[in-house]
């Protein structure tokens, strides 16, 4: 596998240099960019017209990940080369959060299933219910292939988010990419680090991932009552504390964040199912917490791939995250590549959403809050 | 612009002279740590703020739980404690209070040893421990006396440990339940199961319990058991007469005096109405049996007084014997039961069971029911036997006889199915059925144009009971057409001396009407001199026996020319019964009797042969011995 990695800023162009190496070799490229640079324009068509044989992948986010370096406004581009594995892709539009089941198998309906080994998805990251997009793929693909993903960000605003497959990005569009080979070997995991506090509430009125209520009061009032001042910043310092949901007694609780607010019913919108008649808590964060679940993930991405090191890491981490590490966020990516090692790419971005499962052999699930990790490796 | 962080400021004091002036390469570095103090004090803030807001509503939760959790507690009629690791009470609810008559304030604070010692209760204490050592107890039903009163009850409780999050026993609770109440109804159910709620005896049920009990026991020690069964003789009468409620403490008295003629060990049960059962267990010698037997018998002999009433009953007794007679409960029962049958036919007190009492038993058994059905099959005809004149010789009178021809036994003797039909009321409609045959055959006879003569039939003690005896009999006059002057009814001397104002009220109303009366087998009972003259009685029979033996026996001459003296003297006429030999007409002739009967004359005949006997009476010459 050969791997080029480039970074565009406005004060210093691209760095190290201008992409091109692998030229009409490489068979696909990554692109996250906060600037929205891939919608259209100079730097687009220069990574179009430099890898004239590749697919392109990519989405709007809240964040860049280059190396152990976590960027805002700019473009990050990871051209790859296999050596022994073939990739196909496609993408579909969704008009309405509530067809995301049917867009989930819609999408994996389009992959043939022969050899493949990997599904990769990038979502839109607010007109989704991440958990009926999961939940239509993995209905839709045999059980031994993999996925992973992750939702496209906006920053902080959480007002647009763009998708792009082998053409300009554009809004309410998922892509997907299979991975085909049997000598390509993908490690994943997941983990999050937030800790539960407070009272646990049960959820007395909610629709899909549409919340009212907890314990029959408004949601979105407490809400503003934890935030204090920083309510006004909603939805964005919604993340600041996410909910830990459960569902059954026993069941390991699923981490959702806030999506968007509506003042009007007094609702909030989370990037998953809040079933009603389950329990949440109150989430809150622990710098130490967050980057010890970071290497967390990592260590459980690099296990399944046994002694040697991996070629790619894609990391995806929830744009909640960052809010609360802020100039501490590279200590997180910094973690993942002490487990990694100095040989492994990184790449990725700040989502919206993460869609792994916690560790190999548990079910694809769609995440808030956590660092999800995708490995690569070709024997 | 705004300050730089206030500790910032001092940190730059100290360690930078040219402060407030920063060196130009390290403004980056100061800007940055500039901003990382406030990150910091902003995400304190916010957390702490967060943790207060929590920490608010958990205390708010907590004081609603609390309130609930008070008034439950306090409301329920359970005793509810609590107690830490050191078994010291933390919650003593008012249930608690009630049941053990310890306040709240004495108890909260105190080890369980010290408090439930001061009541004498170690289980409580082993309970409570057992709990702390992560244990649930159930105890059910133990008995309890609360303090300050002597009030003995019974509790249950249920003692459980309680564990915090990290499943470590920091305590325990107990619910305790007063169930005295609910263990007196059962107490009174089990009793009404096993015990007669009359006499409080013990019942039919506890009775067999025990004998069964007995037997289980018996082949080990050897001993024999015994099974009485006593039933009130005329019991039926006290009750109609004087009401039930007399008939009840009768009942009881009875109960109350038997219990003091057995041995403590020995269970006398109330089986219902006025049948009892006494087991004596253990007998070394069978003669342990007369002597309760006669102390019976003496108890009985004294009378009861109940309400003003002096009463008198003697009882029947049957009595069955282990091993001797049975070794199963059943068996036992049944033969004292047969035996008891017995001791009431044979008017003694008491009878012990014989095997060959079960074959009569049996025999009876069939007898029943084939008398059941004898009427509607008209298996019963009437024999006949004179009554002569002894100064003319000629026949003057019939005696009605029932016989029963059986289906496949034949003639079955009167004496065989009377009593069956006595005891059994079959001789109610029996007893009918022969007087309007005999009026209706006499009639028939007068029709013919014979001479008339008088028509005897017997009356039962039972038919002398019946409240319509006096319309039957003018009902069969009538139907027949017989005039009441041809009929006389024959009545035994103990039945007529049996209550004798209602005896003596009916006879005056028969005698009214016309009928004669007789008095049957005079001489073998008990007859008051007083009522023979009051009752309107035309006629004695002298009984069989003193007849027998008139040739040979001066005692019974004797006997047999008192009754005809008697006879004469109140205007009464004799006969004479079984009269067989010519020698025993004599005397009678001589004794100056007026009838007699017997074989010498004629035996019982039936219907036709009377007939010719009374057709041939008008051309026939004095018999030999006139």
């Amino acid at each position: 596998m050969k791997i080029e990695q480039n970074r565009w800023t406005e004060q210093k162009g691209w760095e190290p240099g201008p992409p091109g190496r692998l030229g009409p070799s490489a068979q696909l490229v990554f692109l996250f960019d906060s600037m929205n640079l891939i919608k259209n324009g100079t730097q687009y068509d220069f990574v179009r017209k430099t890898f004239p044989n590749a697919h392109l992948l990519g989405c709007s986010t809240a964040g860049e990940i280059c190396g152990t370096q976590v960027s805002d406004d700019s473009l990050v581009v990871t051209a790859i080369e296999f050596e022994h594995t073939r990739i196909s892709g496609t993408r579909i539009k969704i008009g309405d959060a509530r067809d995301s089941f049917k867009a989930g198998e819609r999408l994996a309906q389009s992959l043939d299933k022969k050899g493949l080994v990997h599904a990769f998805v990038l979502s839109d990251g607010l007109k989704i219910n991440g958990s009926e997009l999961v939940h239509g793929l993995t209905k839709n693909l045999p059980p031994e292939v993999s996925i992973t993903g992750g939702l496209s960000g906006d920053g902080e605003r959480f007002q647009e988010t763009f998708v792009l497959w082998d053409g300009p990005a554009e809004r309410e569009t998922i892509a997907i990419v299979g991975f085909y080979g049997d000598r390509l070997k993908i490690g994943y995991g997941s983990l999050g680090g937030w800790d539960p506090f407070g009272p646990e509430r049960k959820i007395t009125r909610s629709e899909g991932n549409v919340l009212y209520e907890l314990d029959r009061k408004s949601a979105l009032d407490l809400y503003k009552n934890y935030l204090g001042e920083h309510a006004r910043g909603l939805p964005a310092t919604g993340l600041l504390f996410p909910l830990s949901l459960r569902t059954h007694q026993a069941e390991a609780g699923v981490v959702r964040t806030i999506l968007s607010i509506n003042e009007q019913d007094k609702s909030m919108v989370f990037a998953g199912d809040m079933p009603q008649g389950s329990y949440a808590r109150l989430m809150k964060a622990n710098f130490d917490r967050l980057i010890d679940g970071s290497i967390g993930a990592a260590k459980t991405s690099r296990e399944a791939l046994g002694a040697s090191p991996a070629d790619l890491a894609l990391l995806i981490s929830c744009v909640g995250r960052k809010l609360v590490l802020k100039q501490r966020i590279e200590e997180e990516v910094e973690g993942v590549r002490d487990v990694l090692g100095r040989k492994t790419i990184l790449t990725g971005f700040y989502s919206y959403g993460e869609i792994s499962p916690f560790t190999p052999k548990a079910k694809c699930e769609l995440h808030n809050q956590t660092m999800t990790i995708t490995t690569f490796s070709e024997r | 612009m705004e300050p730089l962080h206030s500790l910032l400021i001092r940190q730059l004091k100290r360690h930078i002279a040219s402060f407030p002036a920063v060196p130009p390469e390290w403004q980056c570095f100061v800007d940055d740590v500039d901003k990382a103090y406030r990150q910091f004090d902003k995400d304190r803030t916010m957390l702490e703020r967060s943790l207060d807001l929590s920490s608010q509503e958990l205390l708010h939760a907590h004081s609603e739980m609390k309130v609930v959790f008070e008034r439950l507690i306090k409301s329920s009629m359970d005793g509810i404690i609590a107690f830490d690791r050191d078994c010291r009470f933390t919650v003593w609810n008012p249930g608690m209070e009630r049941i053990t008559g310890i306040r709240a304030e004495e108890a909260t604070g105190k080890n369980g040893s010290e408090i439930f010692q001061s009541l004498k209760d170690a289980d409580e204490v082993r309970f409570l421990y057992e709990a702390l050592q992560g244990k649930t107890v159930v105890a059910k039903d133990r008995a309890y006396v609360m303090r300050g009163s002597d009030r003995q009850g019974f509790l249950e409780g249920y003692y459980s440990p309680m564990f915090n999050e990290a499943g470590a026993i920091i305590g325990g609770l107990a619910i305790i339940r007063d169930v005295t109440e609910r263990k007196q109804w059962e107490e009174r159910l089990r009793h009404s199961v096993n015990y007669d709620p009359l006499t409080d005896l013990p019942n039919r049920n506890l009775f067999t319990d025990r004998l069964m009990q007995a037997l289980a026991r018996a082949p080990w020690n050897k001993r024999r058991i015994g099974v009485l069964l006593l039933d009130l003789n005329r019991f039926k009468v006290i009750n109609d007469t004087l009401g039930h409620g007399v008939g009840d403490l009768l009942l009881k008295e009875v109960a109350a005096r038997l219990v003091t003629c057995v041995r403590k060990g020995d269970t006398v049960a109330h089986f219902g109405g006025d049948k009892f059962a006494i087991l004596l267990e253990e007998l070394a010698q069978a003669d342990d049996i007369p002597k309760v037997l006669q102390k019976i018998l003496t108890f009985s002999s004294e009378a009861f007084m109940i309400e003003g009433h002096e009463l008198f009953v003697t009882p029947s007794i049957g009595v069955s014997i282990y091993p001797n007679d049975g070794r199963d409960v059943e068996s036992l029962l049944k033969y004292s039961n047969t035996a008891l049958l017995r001791a009431k036919e044979q008017g003694g007190p008491y009878q012990f069971y014989l095997p060959t009492m079960n074959v009569k038993a049996s025999q009876r058994l069939a007898l029943e029911s084939g008398l059941r059905h004898a009427l509607e099959r008209q298996e019963f005809l009437l024999h006949y036997q004179p009554k002569v004149g002894l100064k003319t010789g000629r026949i003057v009178g019939m005696e009605a006889l029932v016989r029963w021809r059986h289906p496949e036994k034949g003639i079955v003797s009167p004496a065989e199915f009377i009593p069956l039909a006595e005891e059994t009321g079959m001789i109610i409609p029996i007893g009918e059925w022969v007087l309007r045959t005999a009026c209706a055959q006499t009639k028939a006879w007068q029709a013919e144009g014979m001479v008339p003569i008088l028509i005897a039939v017997n009356l039962s003690a039972r038919q002398l009971q019946t409240q319509n005896l006096v319309e039957m009999v003018t009902q069969a006059l009538s139907d027949t057409g017989l005039a009441p002057r041809y009929l006389e009814l024959e009545l035994t001397e103990s039945v007529l001396m049996q209550n004798l104002e209602a005896t003596s009220l009916l006879l005056d109303k028969l005698h009214g009407m016309g009928v004669e009366i007789a008095i049957d087998d005079f001489g073998t009972g008990y007859s008051s001199l007083a009522y023979l003259k009051r009752f309107p009685i035309s006629s004695l029979k002298i009984d069989r026996s003193f007849v027998r033996d008139l040739t040979m026996d001066s005692d019974d001459q004797a006997i047999v020319k008192a009754v005809i003296t008697l006879a004469r003297s109140l205007k009464r006429k004799v006969v004479a019964e079984g009269v067989e030999t010519e020698e025993q007409l004599k005397i009678l002739q001589s004794l100056d009797c007026d009838e007699m009967q017997g074989y010498y004359f004629s035996k019982s005949v039936p219907a036709e042969e009377a007939g010719r006997l009374l057709k041939n009476e008008m051309n026939r010459p004095k018999p030999p011995g006139w």
